[in-house]
């Protein structure tokens, strides 16, 4: 499918107008949830506080005690809630650094891969290796992963043919086409294509709002692509969409390409980090970015590897992160291998269920010395590291 | 007993800090925004301030450099979440200010206590 002979492409003074009413839609609707998510993040806040004192009056393993962590895991979703709205209303700093989107796409599509239904397939034509956009990589992964997940539940009855692209172009040339000032001279174009129903004009225009979807009740949060567009426009990049009912749709998403490899931020003193992790796939694009940022991470998926890392050159090993996804390391194995090979190198838990038996444990022991709520940024495990350091 | 001052406009959230530092034995003093803070502020009396950062009347940036040019070994913890420019944003620039530790809402309060109680507790001993 060509995209020129699809779209009524997007000139002309009415297109402009309209775009640019969307755009002050989407401003206002940010304004007004990004203010709702401050103060309700002060109510939850008070929630989780006296959540966590009930929690400490109450005997462990009592009924109480389950029903007051489940209290605690429903604020962590609401944590995450918050989270994305402030994200699409770009109230979310993003950690920036020069980014090779084909690394990112590369990841993305392997990732989409392993996951996808057998009757799509995925063909990508990445060549230029090359280009660099300044970005938060973690959340360019989501925004790739995002589309692409929307483009494959498109083609969810029939089957059908996922295309994914990148490409340079001229800044001069899409000046019109973006209807945003131009701030770098090469774009990077990616384009992710599919053979799936497609939609209607009405539905197109709406599809940047938060909560807008139209997908059954309970099978998405009608989030998504507003974070999308949130991550996106915070890089003064665009997405541009066109779609045919019943023949598919194109996402464009441009990113000005940045001309300078920013020198990694200067640390301290850790460098060598080991993450213990379930999902190789999410945590190889984190990896990218920390080498980015001057680290040096390692990984590992099992108890046994990890023993061996451990004991025949733990010194080396600065800080570890324990994300609470690694269904093989269980927090009694780390206990006890921390314990056994008598390791110094401090503990940075990550998690998101906020199992606070486990939590405790790890933290009671002396092991994790800074714990993290998902979703975590490059920033906040940036600044873990740091507070171990001081 | 060290003394803390509360400088938060959400009434339920300054409410929660002060009884679980009272039940500390932490002398409290409380402020719903920067203004307040400043009129209410001992040197003698304060050793830790915990603040907002988006509060009408005086933010909480205000607070920090004000405070901090009244007493320069005062302790200060931020805390916020999120506003215009973005919560990583104020509370890094809270930290560049002098903020000994941010926390970005929503919190756990059995960290920040543990907090504070290591910030005071160290400053007693030195």
């Amino acid at each position: 499918m060509n995209e020129n002979d699809k779209i009524p492409e997007l000139t002309g003074e009415k297109e402009l107008e309209n775009r640019l009413l969307k755009a002050q839609k989407l401003e206002t609707i940010g304004a007004l949830a990004g203010g709702i998510a401050h103060d309700f993040n002060n109510i939850l806040s008070t929630i989780l506080g006296y959540s966590e004192l009930l929690l400490e009056e109450v005997p462990p393993d009592s009924p109480q005690s389950e029903k007051v962590i489940r209290i605690i895991s429903a604020i962590t979703r609401a944590r995450h809630l918050t989270n994305q709205i402030l994200t699409f209303s770009r109230q979310v700093e993003q950690q920036k650094i020069a980014v090779n989107v084909c690394e990112v796409l590369k990841e993305t599509v392997g990732f989409v891969e392993s996951a996808k239904p057998e009757n799509i397939i995925i063909e990508s034509s990445i060549s230029d290796c090359r280009v660099y956009v300044y970005a938060d990589p973690t959340q360019l992964f989501r925004v790739i992963l995002n589309i692409m997940t929307n483009g494959i539940q498109a083609m969810d009855e029939n089957g059908g043919v996922l295309r994914i692209g990148l490409e340079l172009t001229e800044g001069s040339q899409i000046r019109e086409k973006l209807g945003r000032d131009i701030v770098a001279d090469e774009y990077a174009l990616i384009r992710i294509e599919d053979t799936g129903i497609g939609m209607e004009p009405s539905v197109l225009q709406r599809i940047f709002e938060p909560y807008y979807t139209t997908r059954e009740v309970g099978k998405g949060t009608g989030l998504g692509l507003s974070v999308s567009h949130g991550i996106i426009s915070e890089i003064e990049g665009e997405i541009l969409v066109s779609s045919k009912k019943g023949e598919g749709s194109v996402f464009s998403v441009y990113l000005p390409v940045t001309g300078e490899f920013n020198a990694p931020e200067t640390l301290v003193s850790a460098k060598k980090l080991l993450i213990i992790t379930g999902d190789k796939h999410e945590s190889r694009i984190l990896s990218l970015a920390l080498e980015k940022s001057g680290y040096e991470p390692g990984f590992v998926t099992d108890k046994i590897k990890l023993r061996k890392i451990l004991m025949d050159d733990y010194q080396v090993v600065d800080v570890i992160i324990y994300m609470d996804d690694s269904e093989n390391i269980k927090t009694d194995d780390l206990i006890s291998i921390y314990s056994e090979n008598q390791v110094k190198a401090p503990l940075i838990l990550v998690t998101d269920t906020y199992h606070y038996s486990s939590k405790e444990k790890l933290l009671n022991s002396g092991i994790a010395r800074q714990v993290l709520l998902k979703p975590v940024s490059l920033r906040d495990i940036h600044n873990a590291i740091q507070k171990l350091l001081i | 007993m060290p003394g803390i001052l509360i400088v938060e406009d959400d009434r339920d959230l300054r409410e929660m800090l002060k009884s679980s530092l009272l039940k500390r034995k932490y002398t409290v003093l409380e402020a719903t925004n920067g203004r307040e803070a400043f009129l209410k502020f001992k040197p003698s009396l304060v050793d830790l301030v915990i603040t907002d950062i988006i509060m009408p009347d005086e933010d909480g940036l205000k607070v920090i450099m004000r405070l901090k040019e009244l007493k320069p070994d005062l302790k200060i913890i931020a805390i916020s979440g999120g506003g215009k420019a973005g919560p990583g944003n104020y509370l890094n620039l809270a930290r560049a200010l002098g903020a000994d530790d941010i926390f970005p809402k929503p919190f756990s309060l059995v960290s920040l206590l543990k907090k504070i109680d290591l910030i005071l507790e160290k400053e007693q001993l030195s």
